[in-house]
């Protein structure tokens, strides 16, 4: 059963973030930014809290609503000048570890 | 493709991409370093450079289902937030720096790879 569980909130979570992305990522990839920061804090808050649901919430809903691929690939392949890949990059990393951080504490 | 189609399959595919990400790290656990999730996220980021690079493997529609749905899946941000935010906390500075250079460093030059090998010429293009 957890199986289905996990894939269903994979499914919501993927289509959650691929739509906002579709949205809201332009030359700044703000979008991507938001899903992988609030669901950094989140995942920080389930993990503190010792929830039951850590498996279907956390590996299947943030898992799947946050991602590194886009984050590595845009690193490289993002127009603009190589110092402001890097700002944007180290931003997109730093940002949702600053989140989980925050969702560790207030678990 | 109808686009409803296209949405259908990119859920699949972060469907298929969490559930190979599960069977690889299992549960967040930020107590030590998780080399399984640095695997999946190289991994993963290696194969969406490798699809971009080939012009959107496998093809126009079904690369939304391999890149933000399969890859996207099996990578993720917040797992490996977590496991640095957790590590520093807990005063693990040495592991949770570790964990952060390796991700970017590693994950970026899968990209990178990944990149590589799909602007290669290959015999079925």
């Amino acid at each position: 059963m957890t199986i289905v569980l996990v894939a269903v909130a994979a499914g919501i979570g993927t289509l959650t973030r691929v739509a906002t992305a579709d949205r809201f990522d332009q030359r700044l990839p703000v979008g991507t930014l938001a899903v992988n920061t609030i669901g950094s804090f989140v995942l920080g808050r389930l993990v503190a809290s010792g929830s039951d649901a850590l498996t279907v919430l956390g590996t299947g809903g943030l898992g799947a609503l946050t991602t590194w691929s886009a984050v590595a690939v845009g690193a490289l392949a993002r127009p603009g000048s190589a110092a402001e890949r890097t700002l944007v990059t180290s931003a997109m990393i730093a940002l949702p570890v600053a989140a989980a951080w925050l969702g560790l504490a207030s678990g | 493709m109808r686009r409803d189609l296209v949405w259908l399959l990119v859920a699949l595919g972060g469907s298929a991409g969490t559930l190979l990400r599960w069977a690889v790290i299992g549960a967040p656990d930020p107590t030590d370093w998780q080399w399984p999730v640095l695997a999946v996220n190289a991994a993963g980021a290696l194969l969406l450079g490798w699809s971009v690079a080939r012009g959107g493997w496998p093809s126009p529609d079904l690369a939304p289902a391999f890149g933000a749905g399969f890859c996207g899946g099996l990578t993720t941000m917040s797992t490996f937030a977590v496991d640095v935010a957790g590590l520093a906390r807990d005063g693990h500075a040495g592991l949770a720096a570790w964990t952060l250079v390796t991700t970017v460093g590693v994950g970026i030059g899968a990209a990178a790879i990944g990149a590589s090998l799909g602007r290669r010429p290959a015999v079925e293009r």
